[in-house]
């Protein structure tokens, strides 16, 4: 009954798309630190890098938990992983080209059901849970870990307000790396596991695994190596945009945004409530700015992200569907082969455009022009003394 | 005439608090409140008073020992900041330890989180 040949291709997808995880949400938790100067950049993703593989195996408390409870499982097949994991990649790539935080999570499951109502119609999708444990706390998480930055940042300014701004940066350089660490070893035991999950429901949907059964310790080495390397690979142009875009940022209020980030994350996987790092991580810089008197908040560069939250889950979830039509259509290995290729041509066409606009461990933290490609780009400024 | 609307209102706030419960309950099975109201509050006393606690400790750390000579103003009447974080103040620096110690007992706790919830 399995089809080993897609299964394959599948793992392989799903090992690329936890790579694309990594990079994207990189500066979730070391864009403050970078934009402070607190590390080096190509410290700071070596260092995130390292921590989300400890992370990975830290928790390994692994399941099919990422459809459970939005899809109906026992209707998933392998095309409709493989389908939803294309949506997946081809919108986080799309929102890092952009430089928009955007959530690798909800980019997934977006992909995951948009292949699933193609797949078996809309009663495959379990709407409520969908609502309850994806859409709502999507909502209310950047609120509440802003608040708790504001709250953080504005007490951090109001109790240091007799030290010296130099002492008072240097110090908190040390305390808001030690936070960053945290949120970055959160990330890698939320992260890391959503794609164990999906790995392993395409092995039980293929019969390679029983139902329940745990995701094996070569899909946990695997996608634990993912998203460390993916991390370290760094996704500056969304670190530009996190450190540098919306608030510019000082060491307290990265220490206060990063701790509230850490905070809220970990507690939300202690209580059993799922939401997005990425949504936590930029309430909390937004908190940040706003907990600082006197601070600019770039409103519209937080409301073109706000504008893409929104988009993600049908946006994602259109590429899935689109890419589980194709497929189905051809039919069999084929089909699934036909996908990969123009998933490749996507990703290949995407990174090209990139490259032109480049942004890397040199100019991330290159003065906010508007846009997240520094404009020195095209036309280069002399270097001020 | 009195004893029959003292019943009626019992009936009604009988009604009114089941009424709650159940919609208590709905409003649950769409935003599980239990949780987030946890998060909410241990979140604020980690989130932000973890980092507050951290700048009570800089403070105190970067107190001047009390010998130690006032920096004398300039000319245009400014105070010459030291940027040094430690001022050399014992207390300070008791203080200092004490709160830099919990704050690295609260990361311990985190991470204690992570490992035992697998």
């Amino acid at each position: 009954m399995g089809n080993d040949a897609v299964l394959v291709l599948v793992v392989v997808t799903a090992l690329a798309f936890d790579f694309t995880n990594g990079f994207h949400d990189t500066g979730n938790a070391m864009a403050t630190s970078i934009a402070t100067g607190a590390l080096p950049p190509r410290i700071a993703v070596a260092l995130s890098g390292v921590l989300n593989l400890v992370g990975a195996f830290l928790s390994l408390s692994v399941a099919a938990t990422i459809a459970s409870g939005l899809v109906q499982t026992n209707l998933v097949t392998l095309t409709v992983v493989f389908a939803g994991l294309a949506g997946g990649i081809t919108w986080n790539l799309l929102t890092w080209f952009f430089g928009i935080p955007s959530s690798s999570s909800h980019a997934l499951i977006g992909g995951v059901i948009g292949s699933m109502i193609a797949a078996a119609g809309g009663h495959g999708v379990l709407w409520k849970g969908l609502f309850a444990k994806v859409i709502i706390p999507a909502g209310l998480s950047p609120v509440i870990a802003g608040v708790i930055a504001a709250v953080g940042t504005w007490l951090v300014y109001r109790f240091t307000r007799s030290i010296s701004a130099g002492a008072r940066n240097q110090g908190f350089r040390v305390g808001q790396i030690g936070s960053a660490c945290m949120v970055s070893l959160a990330h890698g035991t939320n992260d890391a596991q959503k794609t164990m999950g999906i790995i392993t429901l395409a092995l039980i949907a293929n019969g390679t695994l029983h139902d329940n059964a745990n995701a094996p310790f070569w899909v946990i080495l695997a996608c634990a190596l993912a998203i460390s390397i993916g991390t370290y690979a760094g996704g500056w142009r969304v670190i530009r945009t996190l450190g540098k875009g919306l608030v510019e940022i000082e060491s307290p209020q990265g220490m206060a945004a990063e701790s509230s980030s850490a905070a809220v994350i970990l507690l939300s996987s202690h209580f059993g409530y799922s939401l997005s790092t990425t949504h936590v991580a930029t309430g909390s810089i937004l908190g940040s700015g706003v907990g600082k008197p006197g601070a600019d908040v770039r409103w519209h560069v937080a409301g073109r992200m706000a504008t893409a939250w929104l988009v993600t889950l049908p946006s994602a979830g259109l590429v899935g569907a689109g890419a589980y039509y194709l497929a189905h259509g051809i039919g069999g290995t084929g089909g699934v082969i036909v996908d990969l290729v123009i998933l490749i041509v996507v990703a290949g066409t995407i990174y090209l455009r990139s490259r032109k606009t480049s942004v890397s461990h040199k100019n991330v933290n290159s003065a906010w022009t508007g846009s997240v490609a520094p404009s020195d780009e095209p036309e280069p400024e002399p270097v001020a003394a | 005439m009195d004893r029959l609307g003292r019943a009626q209102r019992r009936a009604r706030a009988r009604a009114r608090c089941r009424l709650r419960d159940e919609g208590k309950q709905y409003v649950n099975s769409w935003i599980d409140l239990d949780a987030l109201w946890k998060i909410a509050v241990v979140g604020l006393l980690a989130g932000a008073g973890l980092p507050a606690l951290f700048a009570v400790g800089l403070r105190a750390l970067s107190r001047p020992s009390r010998g130690a000579a006032v920096p004398a103003a300039a000319a245009d009447g400014s105070v010459a900041e030291s940027d040094h974080i430690y001022g050399g103040n014992p207390a300070g620096m008791a203080i200092a330890v004490f709160c830099f110690a919990v704050v690295l007992a609260a990361i311990g706790t985190g991470i204690y989180f992570i490992v035992s919830a697998s």
